[in-house]
């Protein structure tokens, strides 16, 4: 079976910046590359979308058998590869390293044993500098080799026995951070599923985490790196918790560390995004829109540095500015500049189509979809409604998934689609006997809906009484605190209360969130 | 060795397919390149001579940042050498590719990053490539975080890839364990090519009692594991003479490798040095012709190209060579063991200075007993010399001790009587200041003293036949008749007392025995 596809190379294609483009160009011409490869580069870089034809022209022209056109795609897909090792060769820590690692191998090889040294002598050091474990094991490895020469030379360096030593203080280091990093990746899948606890029991969950033995306190980490973890883990537990004083606490001290340490930003540089997109989440559920700006202005200003230029960071970068941007629009009722940023995720979504993560885009899909709705644009929102609902998978964010049900016939109901409704409500209703992680307020919403589809199918006029009494319930739930959450996914009590009022939602919410805009 | 000679040195390293590595990536860049030049010019002296080519580019604006131009050519060919060892080097090249996984990530291509990395760590599990697994497995642990914001959540593959690391780690503590053993038993090996006395013996055993037991408690975890265990309980065994179990170690040790050719491209120096130790099994044996064989199986070894390196090539040159002259010399065949010595300067012209001192000691003391068992005994003196008038410290004592007592016999044989006094009473002062006393040193000097230093008369007969009786006496002990190994004293008198050549008296020797 053929490792390399055709939508493979299409994509790796599409992938490349300007100047790795240009310099793939002069490398082809350089080092002779066959023309037809040349030209099905050209060709594909000219395609928007992926189609057979590209890779069948160059097939036709130069009669080419099937086998040999694979073996082209190959070819191309290596040498783009090549290209990019060569290209960024110089811009990535751990390829230098790398780099450097394969000329003490080469000199030891060469039995140049005094240079294999110097060169050994210093990328320890910046291995250790970057805390790169398993660098660091394999240049003990290598030393182990050089001291057994240098032993039969008469040059003492060091001992095996200290490096055995050695290599084992690194191993202690490594497993614990890969401790670290599995419960992150444990937290982190967790998050992924739902990133706000909605039960006792899975606040209990949070708890028991934040007091296991690895992450009650920062003692039991052994590295700079596996502190960053150890924080970034309770920075999701805190988010779960909703603990936004504490996530906030997290955030500061991450960036605190990474800023003592600047090539702990080059070594995780996702993870310095992280802490300052969750300063964002905070401002934003805290109503604090104008620092939420100032944070929204700090992370885009990384998009130019060295450590973040890659395609995932400058990702990360767009999605998290512009959704944060949209949330605070939408949440205060400024649409004009809301919609303004939706045509900019829109193109962004075209741009990065293929590259941009399924959490992600439910994301946008959702915000924009809560954006129209808030602003009565109900058969957009419902487009937008219906991409969630399409795209989802079963665990991932399923709390953002379970408020797109309920947006789901809450629009039904606005665009008068009671036959729909009747049978979605039904489904919805054994949907929820099988979850065991919901609030209270999203079956209250079920039932009011459907009391307000059962008077609007029966020519009843009893509309906002109806209302009325759904405030009245509203406000008795929400006195308990998990349910005050229910806001961060859809604002149902300035909801009801446009209803009652007969005021758009937009006139409310700018005066709900004035203030937000003062801090 | 001054840094400019080191570029020197590199360039005159390379082989044929490296510099047209060398010069294919030269030529990427457009334009006059100096490094092209310097690095041409300096390939073209026989030895560096850096007025030379800064005389010869006096014209040239380069030579006033002639450093910076010494260290762009640097740069350059250890970059082609990186590109040649990638693409001739399986390891190298599963290093290359993981840096695909990392390109293919930072430009969000998750799904091809993914698919290249389940293959790369397949082939580092083959090759047990335990540092790239690890990196693999660094790799993999983001590429979830970051597959489970794609909806792909597996909490299986997370502890799988836990047990994975640990695998790994333990595979690297499992192997680090052998090392340190192996270690301890270089370090004897560095002073003594035999185990002389009870002390010794018992350091060895306590080794090899050691090495048994990390592998009867924490196992051979890994294939390099099982090799490098090998090669310590052979060496251990080679220490103590005891020829057998040497063979056992070694023999398993190569069959294993050729099983997984992969872990001979991982370690092939002990694949090489293995066959070393089997060739003296043999001679041992007296099968001669297995060993001639396996030497020729180690001559060929320089053809493949897994050993193409130059460290390498110098092991295969040491064990192949030194290892034919000993056996020829080990058989009486003295004749043809000098026929081999040409070849042997030659490697050493070209080599000399990588190779360790506790092989060149090896080397010339092989060199010199070849000579003398020719009786060219002046030529036999320049190795010799070369023994005893380098400071060695603690290397190769045994070997440097016997050289001090065998050069008393070179100038024996030479007539040097008048310098001979002097060298006698020199040579026992450095037995004297020895921290440990040997029985058969003591009797060799007091013999000696009777048949050097005394006027040579009708009486000599005697005295050669009563050093015999005296040196069977002493050789005894399995551990003083160690010293047999690195001169046949026996032959020597033989030869004294039945007036043949010293080459003779081995063949009868060999022949009896």
């Amino acid at each position: 079976m053929n490792l390399i596809s055709k939508n493979d190379l299409f994509d790796l294609v599409k992938s490349l910046s300007k100047s790795e483009k240009r310099f793939l160009k002069l490398n082809a011409a350089a080092t002779n590359l066959p023309a037809n490869l040349i030209t099905l580069f050209n060709d594909i870089e000219n395609e928007q979308e992926f189609t057979e034809e590209v890779f069948s022209k160059i097939k036709k022209t130069k009669s080419q058998s099937e086998e040999l056109s694979s073996d082209s795609t190959d070819t191309l897909y290596n040498f783009i590869l090549q290209c990019l090792r060569s290209f960024h060769a110089d811009s990535n820590a751990s390829f230098i390293i790398k780099d450097e690692i394969t000329n003490i191998l080469n000199l030891f090889d060469k039995a140049q044993y005094k240079q294999c040294r110097k060169i050994l002598n210093k990328q320890k050091q910046e291995a250790y500098r970057f805390e790169r474990f398993h660098f660091i094991l394999e240049l003990i490895g290598l030393e182990k080799l050089l001291i057994t020469i240098e032993t039969q030379f008469n040059i003492k360096n060091n001992t095996i026995e200290n490096l055995v030593k050695e290599s084992q203080d690194v191993i202690e280091k490594a497993r614990n951070m890969g401790e670290y990093s599995i419960l992150f990746s444990t937290i982190n899948l967790m998050a992924r599923e739902s990133t706000k606890a909605k039960t006792n029991k899975e606040l209990q969950t949070v708890d028991e985490y934040l007091e296991s033995p690895l992450l009650k306190h920062h003692h039991e980490t052994k590295s700079t790196k596996a502190l960053i973890i150890y924080h970034n883990c309770r920075l999701l537990l805190f988010a779960k918790k909703q603990d936004n004083l504490k996530r906030n606490k997290e955030c500061h001290l991450i960036i605190d560390i990474m800023n003592g340490h600047p090539e702990m930003i080059e070594e995780m540089p996702k993870r310095y995004l992280t802490a300052i997109n969750n300063l964002i989440s905070i401002c934003y559920e805290d109503k604090k829109f104008k620092s939420c700006h100032a944070y929204i202005a700090q992370l885009r200003s990384k998009m130019n540095l060295k450590a973040f230029n890659t395609t995932d960071l400058q990702l990360k970068i767009f999605t998290s500015t512009f959704n944060a941007e949209l949330i605070t629009y939408t949440d205060s009722g400024r649409f004009e500049e809301a919609t303004k940023i939706i045509d900019s995720i829109e193109k962004g979504l075209q741009d990065f189509k293929g590259k941009i993560n399924k959490e992600e885009v439910l994301i946008f899909y959702y915000n924009i979809a809560i954006m129209h709705t808030y602003a009565g644009d109900f058969d957009i929102a419902f487009k937008y409604i219906s991409r969630v609902l399409s795209e989802g998978d079963k665990l991932l964010r399923q709390d953002l998934q379970s408020f797109a049900r309920i947006i789901n016939i809450g629009l039904l109901y606005e665009l008068n689609n009671f036959k729909h409704l009747a049978y979605v409500i039904a489904s919805l209703k054994i949907y929820y006997k099988t979850q065991t992680s919901l609030f209270k307020t999203e079956k209250l919403i079920v039932d009011y809906i459907e009391k307000l589809s059962d008077i609007k199918i029966n020519g009843k006029k009893n509309e906002k009484e109806i209302f009325i009494n759904f405030k009245k319930e509203l406000d008795a739930t929400m006195k308990d605190p998990h349910e005050k959450n229910v806001s961060f996914y859809f604002d149902i009590e300035t909801y009801v209360e446009s209803k009652i009022k007969g005021v758009p939602m937009n006139v409310l919410m700018q005066q709900k969130y004035l203030k937000a805009w003062q801090n | 060795m001054k840094p400019t000679n080191q570029l020197f040195d590199l360039i005159k390293s390379l082989s044929p397919e490296e510099e047209k590595k060398f010069t294919l990536l030269s030529s990427l860049q457009a334009g006059d390149k100096n490094y092209i030049k310097l690095f041409n010019y300096i390939q073209s002296q026989d030895n560096y001579d850096e007025d030379a080519v800064k005389d010869h580019f006096k014209k040239e604006i380069f030579v006033q940042h002639f450093a910076s131009e010494k260290n762009q050519l640097l740069h350059h060919i250890l970059k082609s050498l990186r590109f040649h060892r990638y693409e001739t080097i399986t390891s190298a090249k599963i290093d290359e590719d993981i840096k695909n996984i990392q390109l293919l990530f930072n430009k969000s291509l998750y799904k091809q990053s993914r698919k290249q990395l389940s293959v790369i760590k397949k082939r580092a599990h083959d090759f047990e490539l335990f540092y790239s697994l690890l990196e693999i497995i660094e790799l993999e642990k983001v590429l979830i975080d970051m597959e489970a914001h794609f909806g792909d959540i597996n909490y299986k593959t997370l502890n799988e890839l836990i047990e994975e690391e640990n695998s790994v780690f333990n595979k690297i503590e499992n192997f680090a364990a052998y090392e340190v053993q192996l270690a301890k038993l270089n370090t004897v090996s560095s002073k003594l090519m035999i185990a002389r006395s009870k002390e010794d013996v018992k350091e060895i055993t306590e080794v090899l009692k050691a090495t048994k037991q990390i592998a009867s408690t924490t196992g051979l975890l890994a294939y390099k594991s099982k090799i490098i265990y090998l090669y310590t309980i052979g060496l251990g065994h080679r220490l103590l003479n005891e020829m057998d179990d040497v063979y056992k170690a070694f023999s398993e040790l190569i069959i294993h490798m050729e099983n997984k050719p992969e872990i001979i491209s991982e370690m092939p120096d002990y694949y090489i040095i293995s066959h070393g130790f089997l060739v003296r099994y043999f001679a041992i044996k007296k099968q001669y012709n297995d060993g001639f064989k396996m030497i020729d199986k180690l001559k060929s070894l320089f053809l493949n190209k897994i050993f193409n390196a130059t460290d390498l090539q110098i092991a295969i040159f040491i064990q192949s060579y030194i290892a034919e002259i000993t056996l020829y010399a080990y058989i009486g065949q003295h004749d043809k063991a000098k026929n081999i010595i040409p070849y042997v300067i030659k490697g050493l012209d070209k080599y000399e200075a990588k190779i360790n001192n506790e092989e060149l000691v090896k080397i010339y003391h092989t060199i010199s007993m070849v000579y003398f068992g020719v009786g060219e005994y002046n030529k036999s003196l320049i190795w010799l010399n070369k023994i005893i008038n380098t400071n060695y410290e603690d290397l190769r004592q045994d070997t440097i001790r016997i050289s001090k007592l065998i050069n008393l016999i070179v100038h024996f044989e030479l007539g040097n009587d008048d310098l001979l006094a002097y060298i006698y009473k020199s040579t026992v002062r450095f037995f004297t200041h020895q921290k440990k006393q040997y029985r058969f040193e003591t009797v060799f000097l007091d013999y000696f003293k009777k048949i050097a230093l005394s006027k040579r008369d009708s009486k000599q007969k005697e005295t050669y036949i009563k050093f015999k009786e005296e040196l069977q006496s002493v050789f005894k002990d399995k551990y003083e008749k160690n010293a047999l190994e690195f001169f046949n004293f026996y032959a020597w008198l033989d030869s004294k007392i039945h007036t043949i050549t010293f080459a003779e008296a081995i063949k009868i020797r060999r022949q009896n025995n």
